[in-house]
């Protein structure tokens, strides 16, 4: 007999487990999220809206801008920042072979690269990326200018733009000085990675239980890029890519990064 | 030597069979031999039919401290159905109810419970001998169907893929095993090797090399203990074609364990699987598996 019980509550047994399998359940919660957004962001000239910008350098030369766009590769938030600095330093030796921006994305780093367009309206934010770091006390986020591939998001589109694979920085435009009696164009165009930007924050970002979310803004001085350049040297893409006055102009477009 | 141990044997036999009224239908005695097995090491005769329910918990981590770590650790209570219609062939279907949970290095918190994937398996018995047998070989395969669903969170979006409780992916094995009986010592080894199609949030599993080889001794005729060795070798796994550095490599476990018969066809058994070898890639640990379950014979003969 106690052999017929146990064949029955092995039976009812399992139909129970089958019964309860049919069920499930899912709970998540939220987790850390830093977003991290760039805007054109003059430092001396005013305010612009969309479109061409007119500005001048720190030689009274006026600058317009038709054109002007700049690869952010990778965003990478650091908690160790004794090697950032305020600006980067002297001269670049930018001989360093051409690679494409598709780093991994990892909990503190953005992973696909960014095609900022200068041109848009100043102060206006546009996010390159968003992190789920783990909990800590950032203080810096290094930014990392490499060669558009394909997979970057805000490729220009449309007739008469630049095709961004493979470049890292786009500028056309044109120059006036001594008055108007001098003029120029500007065309330079490079697929050479630029001087990355360790960039101190102005204040910790304390990302804890208590304070999940974070944000970075970053803006760009393009109206410092052309200050101590010879722009007679920047005429056409091959003319512009020699030497010091060259340096000095991935230099600048390197310290124009900053936080707003 | 081999005239004795048969007569020994026969006596054993006999001994159950007027070890209880009901007898003529143990399983043991069916088979000849009073050996304890465990779901998939038995010996089959015709309309063979067992069931156990067996609970495992285990957990892992991977990833780096103060980086990118997360530790799931899982529930899993498995609902293991065999069925041998003939001496040379044993089916089996186990369906597993998980629950997973998540911590990740981001203070996200994910969990799951839900049925898993549900497996089929078939074994064959090539030996000669249909009774009595000493030395028993054959082979194994299987398939892990995706019956488990994807997990989502309110928005619709997937959960972490380490949480859900299964892979959304089609993995079928195939290999051999071998067992040697000869009571009150019983050892039993298997190999098989699996491959997986794509999954959820297209992850891919490497392909992996299972196997196991297990010692038994029965202290009495209704308890009996085990060593076991339990190891798997896998290549690394890829999420969109991108290897994940933190999966694959060999881990082996110690696995020590017994069986106890609470009474006539229904045992208990328990296991303990200590990582004794761990030649894992990247950053990825696991710990300890505990393992308890049942299992009960059916009289349908």
């Amino acid at each position: 007999m106690i052999f017929k019980f146990t064949k029955l509550l092995v039976i009812i047994v399992f139909s129970v487990y089958l019964a309860a399998c049919s069920s499930s359940s899912t709970t998540s919660s939220v987790g850390t999220d830093v977003t991290i957004y760039t805007a054109p962001s003059p430092a001396i000239a005013a305010a612009m809206d969309a479109g061409v910008k007119t500005f001048t350098n720190d030689s009274d030369v006026s600058i317009t801008l038709t054109k002007a766009y700049l690869v952010i590769s990778s965003a990478t938030i650091e908690t160790s920042c004794t090697a950032f600095s305020a600006a980067a330093d002297g001269l670049l030796n930018i001989l360093m072979p051409q690679a494409n921006a598709h780093t991994t994305a990892t909990p503190t780093s953005t992973g696909e690269p960014y095609v900022v367009n200068l041109l848009t309206v100043d102060g206006g934010l546009s996010s390159i990326g968003s992190l789920s770091p783990p909990v800590g006390d950032y203080c810096g986020v290094d930014i990392d200018m490499l060669a558009a591939d394909a997979d970057a998001t805000n490729l220009p589109a449309g007739t008469g733009e630049p095709d961004m694979i493979g470049k890292t920085l786009f500028i056309e435009g044109t120059y006036t000085s001594d008055g108007g009696i001098t003029t120029g164009n500007i065309a330079v165009s490079t697929g050479e990675p630029l001087q990355n930007r360790e960039l101190l924050l102005n204040a910790l970002m304390m990302i804890s239980a208590g304070s999940l979310n974070g944000t970075i803004n970053i803006g760009i001085n393009y109206d410092r890029w052309f200050d101590a350049v010879d722009l007679s040297l920047l005429e056409s893409e091959s003319a512009a890519k020699a030497g010091d006055n060259y340096n000095q102009l991935l230099l600048n477009i390197t310290n124009s990064i900053h936080q707003i | 030597m081999g005239y004795l141990y048969m007569i020994r044997r026969s006596i054993i036999l006999i001994g159950c069979l007027f070890a209880s009224p009901l007898a003529i239908a143990c399983s043991t005695c069916m088979v000849g031999d009073p050996t304890l097995s465990l779901m998939g090491a038995e010996k089959p005769y015709e309309n063979r039919l067992r069931l156990s329910l067996n609970y495992l918990s285990r957990s892992e981590e991977l990833g780096k401290d103060g980086f990118n770590k997360k530790t799931i650790d899982e529930r899993r209570v498995s609902a293991d159905l065999a069925y041998a219609p003939t001496t040379r062939l044993m089916f089996g279907l186990s369906i597993p109810y998980v629950n997973r949970q998540l911590e990740s290095y981001n203070l996200t918190n994910e969990e799951v419970t839900a049925l898993g994937d549900i497996s089929i398996t078939v074994k064959n018995f090539m030996q000669e001998k249909e009774f009595l047998q000493t030395h028993m070989y054959g082979l194994l395969g299987g398939i892990k169907l995706p019956t488990a669903s994807e997990a989502v969170d309110g928005n619709g979006v997937p959960l972490d893929f380490d949480v859900q409780v299964g892979q959304g992916a089609t993995v079928v094995n195939a290999g051999g095993w071998y067992a040697h009986y000869s009571y009150p010592y019983f050892f039993y080894t298997s190999a098989t090797y699996h491959v997986a199609s794509e999954g959820y949030q297209e992850f891919q599993a490497g392909d992996a090399l299972v196997y196991n080889a297990t010692l038994q001794y029965a202290s009495q005729h209704n308890a009996a203990y085990y060593l076991g060795l339990e190891g798997r070798s896998s290549q690394m796994n890829t999420f969109a074609g991108v290897d994940d550095p933190d999966s694959g490599g060999t881990i082996v476990f110690f696995a020590p364990g017994f069986i106890y018969t609470i009474m006539q066809d229904l045992i208990l058994h328990a296991t303990v699987k200590i990582p004794a070898i761990d030649a894992l890639y990247g950053d990825h640990e696991e710990g300890a598996i505990f393992n308890i379950g049942a299992t009960y014979d059916f009289q349908i003969h």
